[in-house]
């Protein structure tokens, strides 16, 4: 958790996490450019390292875009989830490798400003097979930058998560830019239908894991009826509640994370101070809420951070009417002290 | 994550989950086969006797030339400084712009035209950033 900013809160976790990222870096583009010398002898170091690096950025975002509905779905994955930022900052150094060495090898050996090369080398804008494929890539690349100049805690707490949060969702309209890049690039001369393919694959796993985690994750949320007894709802049955786990609702709007421990039941917001993590979809360790992103952790009596971090979540009155479980949605100010209520 | 992010995240893949296949099945089916390019003779031919008209610029001269029978014409043209951009050579035929090659570094080029023609249009183009550098009519 965060009492303080540094450039970067190291523990073991996250080093064994960047030394994973860097080893297999590493090893993609020493087997890739390898394997590019052995079967073509005759294309340059230059054109290399472009083919090596786009397809290394190429895949790292794919593997990215991957992580979040993976955890939704199943939470072994969360650990590749903890230190996500790193990966992305990775793979934007590599895409802005691709991207320099291009603009290097095919815009600077004229008379024309490589910057302004890119975008009237080519000028069939009118036409979809023709289109200029390179902008996209450009525009991409400045989206990526964009999210890697702002990952870190600093422009999170000033930002706000909601609005952070928001900023980086445009890794989407990125990777909607990166397909359209390789489509009317690369794909318009490459005749094998094994790029093709391969693309495809990459999509469509993208995509229908997304939807899937969309779908199958609002599942799990309960939303129970809002006909209100003196202010609290019905929502469901203890036994519906595992053990030191809990029941994300949603009533009037409130996302609320219902939670049972030591034979009491004690409800806060949803959402993590950090990023908006689905606290819900936590666990308590050592009698604490702990996020699965990111391991910020909270009292459950009064949504508060142990000392001496400072997050605080709001709380939620909790009833437990004989094995049927009621929550008032009405919110106490973050860190309010609420009482469980015992089984 | 807010329920609303929630609602945005779903919105934006259902929208990509629609359009990036559009996209990827348009893409493909946009591919053209490889354009088949014949050699361009570097050795400009031997010059016709007569030389019916010329036109001089700052850059270039342009000449149209004519056998006895007047069966064949040429188009010669000498260019005196390098051109900043890679140049094509053009003749108007029939309506449609017919490209006889290209001009390169400073020297004589010379371009047999394609069918007898008293006043031929010719035109200098820059193919890769579409745009006419010279019309002639000869």
């Amino acid at each position: 958790m965060a009492d303080h900013y540094s450039p970067v809160l190291w523990n073991r976790q996250k080093r064994l996490y960047d030394v994973t990222i860097l080893g297999l870096v590493t090893g993609y583009l020493l087997v890739f450019c390898t394997l590019q010398v052995v079967l073509f002898p005759q294309v340059t170091f230059e054109t290399i390292l472009i083919r090596a690096t786009s397809t290394l950025a190429f895949l790292m975002l794919h593997v990215i875009l991957i992580i979040g509905p993976l955890c939704r779905l199943d939470p072994r994955f969360l650990p590749l989830l903890y230190n996500r930022r790193h990966l992305g900052v990775s793979m934007f150094v590599v895409a802005a490798v691709h991207g320099v060495f291009s603009i290097i090898q095919f815009h600077t050996l004229g008379n024309v400003d490589p910057l302004v090369s890119v975008f009237t080398s080519e000028q069939q804008y009118g036409s979809f097979s023709q289109f200029p494929f390179q902008p996209l890539g450009f525009f991409a690349l400045l989206i990526l930058f964009l999210m890697a100049a702002t990952s870190h805690d600093f422009w999170l707490k000033n930002l706000s998560p909601r609005v952070w949060k928001t900023l980086h969702m445009s890794v989407y309209v990125a990777y909607g830019l990166i397909v359209l890049h390789v489509l009317l690039g690369i794909l318009q001369q490459e005749a094998s239908p094994v790029y093709a393919g391969l693309l495809g694959v990459g999509l469509v796993t993208v995509v229908g894991l997304h939807l899937t985690a969309a779908f199958v994750g609002n599942r799990h949320d309960l939303h129970p009826d809002v006909a209100q007894t003196d202010g609290f709802v019905r929502v469901c049955e203890v036994s519906d509640i595992t053990e030191n786990r809990a029941k994300t609702l949603l009533i009037n709007g409130e996302n609320i994370a219902l939670f049972r421990y030591g034979g009491k039941l004690a409800a806060v917001s949803n959402l993590c101070r950090h990023q908006n993590g689905p606290l819900g979809e936590g666990k308590i360790i050592d009698g604490c809420i702990t996020c699965p992103w990111h391991g910020y952790q909270y009292l459950p009596e009064n949504g508060q951070s142990p000392p001496p971090f400072t997050e605080k979540v709001e709380t939620y009155a909790v009833r437990c009417v004989g094995t049927a479980v009621w929550v008032n949605p009405q919110p106490n100010p973050p860190g309010t002290p609420q009482a469980p209520a015992l089984l | 994550m807010t329920p609303s992010l929630r609602r945005a995240h779903r919105t934006i893949w259902l929208l990509l989950a629609v359009g990036l296949p559009i996209g990827f099945v348009a893409a493909l089916s946009a591919v053209k086969p490889p354009l088949m390019q014949s050699p361009i003779d570097q050795q400009p031919p031997a010059p016709l006797p007569i030389r019916r008209q010329s036109i001089t610029t700052d850059s270039l001269t342009v000449t149209l030339l004519q056998d006895q029978s007047r069966t064949q014409q040429q188009i010669e043209i000498v260019v005196k400084q390098p051109a900043e951009v890679a140049t094509t050579v053009e003749v108007q035929d029939t309506g449609n712009w017919r490209a006889l090659g290209l001009l390169n570094a400073p020297g004589v080029y010379r371009f047999a035209l394609p069918l007898p023609d008293a006043h031929p249009n010719i035109r200098l183009i820059d193919a890769l950033h579409p745009r006419t550098l010279h019309t002639f009519q000869l």
